[in-house]
């Protein structure tokens, strides 16, 4: 049980961090716009452009 | 290998019809006017050079996988596009006038900052398209786009590129943008979103540690040692103190001014009890501490700070979404317009932004532009389409002399006009600050969560006071605890949650229909609707004509033909009929006859191309049948007499049946509030079954209209789309703007229907219902459950892990309950 002693400061000094990480992430504007990266990196497309005909067919299913 | 099968995939398609429509745009190319390019080793077809124009850049600047990615297919462009010129409109932006409006200095010298907003996006492959290509512009620094608000902020050297070239790129691609002045409630709004993300993090934070230290006293209270007790006791204090003071601050703010105003409103804010019952709750547990005996709390205040600010942070973003009134007015009109400056002198024509001219200068509008200011028409008799400003369906005929106003579309012949308003003194403008007036005149509603909390904290006080002096009467070294313990043991979160979990999961499932709520009363204000208050021109009805037959036809000529005939006379009309004539033809896929004779325009009359006439009865000799066609009739002819006559009816708004019937079901009278005339109004109200209606309304009628129906004590749930709606919508108590319609009305309404469809409504009125119900189980089981809790919790009996679980069961049963809303 004595761990408790090193366990509980542990924990506190992993909120303070945590804390400190959310206010460094939304005064960066991490949180403005929670949709588009997600949405930039399916359209990115950092293939050469001879391939990229390739990625547009498999994306496209032959009608 | 892979080239091989893309090719045969291609050629597959050239049999297919799918490869008539132009690869860009995706519209119907008619077979003698293709325009062909090879793109990528494929030969793709277009409808215009402006297409080709566009998917050439797209192509060129390997983006192409755009075209894969698309949800929908893209606009029509303008023909100029084709040409690799900016043209004058834009160039206007590169006056020093109006680039000190919309750029900024960044930092370093030549280095200007602009927020743009996109317009004409429809799905996120648009938004990275507009990002790429700004990227790939010589002199773009930095690029940043926001794909919720779809705003761009662009950082660019000034001797490199220009403001003008941003935009025409942007056009260049397909889509539309404007400038977009940021202002000073926008930085506010930003600011206040970001601290209440983070008050919201601390709170979560806090409660998820103090939970974790709550655990074991849940579980196994009798076997922690005091000296662990308290060792978890103090680290929980620590972790409340900052959701205490950082994320509840402004709770306690709050309750505090409310507490303070009280003398004259005489009314006690939600955040009073709130911060009350944090406040004793605290205190309490701090003192047990203290005591080393009891219960401490922590993990009940955490909780409640942190649910409640998630509710407010929902509510926050919902509502900045909300475009503010002066921002929407901007959107309404052209930023730039071409003046006469030697007029009538010379015809010479200069493009100035609109902000420049002054009342009495002389100003050339085009068809198919807005009329940027106020002012008198001077030459070039003209049609304009005043709809979206007064609800009037048909364009009106403007003589000179005649008052034009901006804000409405010139559809017929180039006009001149001379100014007498701009700005801020238009007609529009005070559309717009009526708006605002109204908004503000607004009557508040008292939601029914809010006066069930208040009589549910009420309750609470006065039996954790009650028992609390009995206990005083019997044991007095009790009193304390028991007081605390009812204020406790009494679940805040079931309460807290009941409403919030319960409209998030019917805002859901109400988005999913197609009606973007903005303001956060909608669902409950359906409920209580007594009268619904209809627009009619582009509510009611879709605002354009359809041609629903083809009457008095000539023997020897069978409907297509005269069709035909009739298309290729308006082909290249802006007017609505004309357009409604040449989609009738399109559908159809009849080929126009090759006219010998030049059309000629004659206002009021028609068109004439040699011996054919086109127009109204008393001019082509054709027989006007009062009875059919609402919106109008057009009548072909040449020299041996009539050829035909068109009837055209205005096309009612799909799901309109549904809406009404619903209405009807729940006794909701309909009132036909419109600016088209009495006749047309009278016609439609008859046609759908609305007893009441009234035509020919100013937007102050109609807004006196609604005005009226408040002092009676009706509950008014109002529908428009126009900037004549506006005032309309922002006083109603309840009001939804159809999404196609001027930015204006969304600008006041409290939802906006993004269906073109009326049915969602008719929906939405029954989810309105199963919310409301599901809204007042959740209520009755939080009082059910504390109706069993505070009696024990007043004898004593209530020990801490009986309470902890009891709370959670309670909570989940309230969020299981709400989540059934989310199926509808």
């Amino acid at each position: 049980m004595e761990s408790l002693y090193l366990l509980i400061p542990l924990s506190l000094a992993l909120v303070a961090f945590s804390a400190w990480l959310l206010h460094w992430s939304v005064k960066n504007g991490q949180y403005d716009d929670v949709n588009g990266p997600g949405q930039a990196i399916l359209m990115d497309d950092d293939a050469p452009a001879n391939s990229s005909e390739s990625t547009k067919e498999a994306s496209e299913p032959p009608k | 290998m892979k080239a091989d099968i893309v090719g045969k995939v291609d050629n597959a398609m050239t049999d297919s019809p799918l490869n008539l429509h132009c690869y860009h745009c995706g519209s119907l190319v008619l077979p003698q006017d293709t325009y062909e390019a090879d793109l990528a080793g494929v030969s793709r077809k277009f409808c215009c050079a402006g297409c080709m124009a566009i998917a050439q850049t797209i192509h060129g600047e390997g983006l192409e996988v755009f075209y894969a990615r698309r949800a929908q297919s893209s606009d029509k462009p303008a023909a100029y596009l084709a040409l690799n010129d900016i043209p004058e409109n834009l160039l206007a932006y590169d006056d020093p006038s109006l680039l000190g409006r919309y750029t900024r200095q960044a930092g370093d010298e030549g280095l200007l900052e602009t927020t743009l907003r996109l317009e004409k996006i429809r799905c996120a492959a648009c938004v990275w398209l507009c990002e790429q290509h700004l990227r790939h512009i010589p002199g773009v620094v930095d690029v940043q786009i926001n794909y919720v608000t779809q705003k761009v902020k662009v950082k660019f050297l000034s001797e490199k590129t220009s403001l003008a070239r941003l935009l025409f790129e942007i056009e260049r691609i397909g889509y539309e943008a404007w400038p977009f002045e940021p202002s000073l409630s926008l930085d506010k709004a930003r600011k206040e979103r970001r601290q209440l993300l983070t008050r919201l993090g601390v709170a979560l934070l806090g409660m998820m540690q103090v939970m974790m230290y709550a655990w074991p006293s849940y579980v196994g209270e009798d076997s922690i040692p005091a000296e662990y007790d308290l060792l978890l006791g103090w680290t929980s204090w620590i972790l409340t103190v900052p959701v205490m003071v950082y994320s509840a601050g402004p709770i306690f703010q709050s309750a505090w001014r409310s507490v303070q105003g009280f003398r004259q409103t005489h009314m006690l804010g939600m955040d009073v009890p709130i911060a009350l019952a944090l406040a004793l709750a605290f205190l309490a547990g701090t003192i047990n501490l203290l005591m080393g005996s009891g219960q401490s709390y922590f993990d009940s205040i955490t909780m409640f700070v942190a649910f409640i600010l998630a509710a407010r942070y929902i509510e926050l973003l919902a509502r900045q979404d909300a475009q503010s009134g002066a921002e929407a007015l901007a959107k309404q009109l052209p930023a730039t317009c071409e003046r006469v400056p030697d007029y009538p002198a010379s015809q010479n024509i200069e493009v100035v932004p609109v902000v420049n001219c002054n009342p009495g200068e002389v100003l050339r509008v085009s068809p198919g532009e807005v009329i940027p200011a106020d002012g008198v028409l001077i030459e070039c008799e003209s049609s304009l389409d005043e709809s979206l400003l007064t609800g009037e369906s048909k364009p009106i005929d403007k003589k000179i002399g005649d008052r034009v106003y901006a804000g409405t579309h010139n559809i017929l012949n180039p006009l001149l006009m001379r100014i007498e308003a701009v700005g801020q003194s238009t007609r529009i403008a005070g559309i717009a600050s009526l708006l605002d007036q109204a908004l503000l005149a607004k009557p508040l509603m008292v939601s029914l969560a809010e006066k069930w909390a208040g009589y549910f904290v009420g309750f609470l006080l006065m039996s954790a006071l009650l028992s609390s002096a009995i206990w005083l009467y019997i044991d007095p070294s009790k009193a304390w605890t028991v007081l605390v313990a009812v204020l406790v043991a009494s679940c805040p979160c079931a309460l807290s949650l009941a409403v919030p979990t319960a409209m998030a999961a019917a805002q859901g499932a109400v988005t999913k229909l197609g009606l973007l709520i903005v303001r956060g009363h909608v669902l409950e204000g359906l409920v209580k609707a007594t009268d619904l208050v209809l627009d009619k021109t582009g509510t009611l009805t879709m605002g354009e004509p359809e041609l629903t037959k083809i009457v008095n036809l000539r023997s020897g000529y069978r409907e297509g033909d005269a069709l035909a005939l009739a298309a290729a006379m308006e082909s290249g009309q802006r007017h609505p009929l004309a357009l409604s004539l040449l989609r009738a033809a399109e559908l159809q896929n009849i080929t126009f006859p090759v006219l010998n004779h030049s059309i000629i325009n004659e206002l009021g009359k028609g068109l004439s191309a040699g011996p054919y006439r086109l127009g109204n009865a008393a001019w082509t000799g054709g027989l006007q049948d009062a009875k059919a066609g609402q919106y109008g009739q057009v009548h072909l002819a040449d020299e041996q007499g009539l050829i035909a006559s068109f009837i055209f009816l205005d096309t009612p708004r799909a799901g309109l049946k549904d809406l009404l019937v619903a209405a009807k079901a729940r006794k909701i009278a309909v009132h036909l509030v419109s600016g088209d005339d009495p006749i047309t109004v009278g016609w439609w109200a008859h046609e759908v079954g609305i007893e009441s209606y009234q035509g020919g309304c100013t937007p102050e009628e109609k807004y006196d209209y609604i005005e009226r129906l408040q002092k009676e004590g009706r509950f008014v749930w109002a529908i428009g789309d126009g900037v004549n709606d506006a005032p309309l919508l922002a006083r109603a108590d309840v009001s939804i703007a159809v999404g196609a319609g001027a930015p204006l009305a969304s600008a006041g309404a409290d939802a906006i229907l993004t269906a073109s469809s009326l049915a969602p409504l008719a929906k939405t009125l029954l989810l309105a219902d199963k919310t409301q119900f599901i809204i007042k189980e959740n209520l009755i089981w939080a009082l059910v459950y504390n109706l069993v809790a505070i009696p024990a919790a007043m004898m004593g009996w209530v020990n801490p892990w009986v309470a902890g679980i009891g709370m959670s069961a309670s909570s989940l049963a309230v969020t299981l309950n709400a989540w059934r809303l989310r199926k509808a």
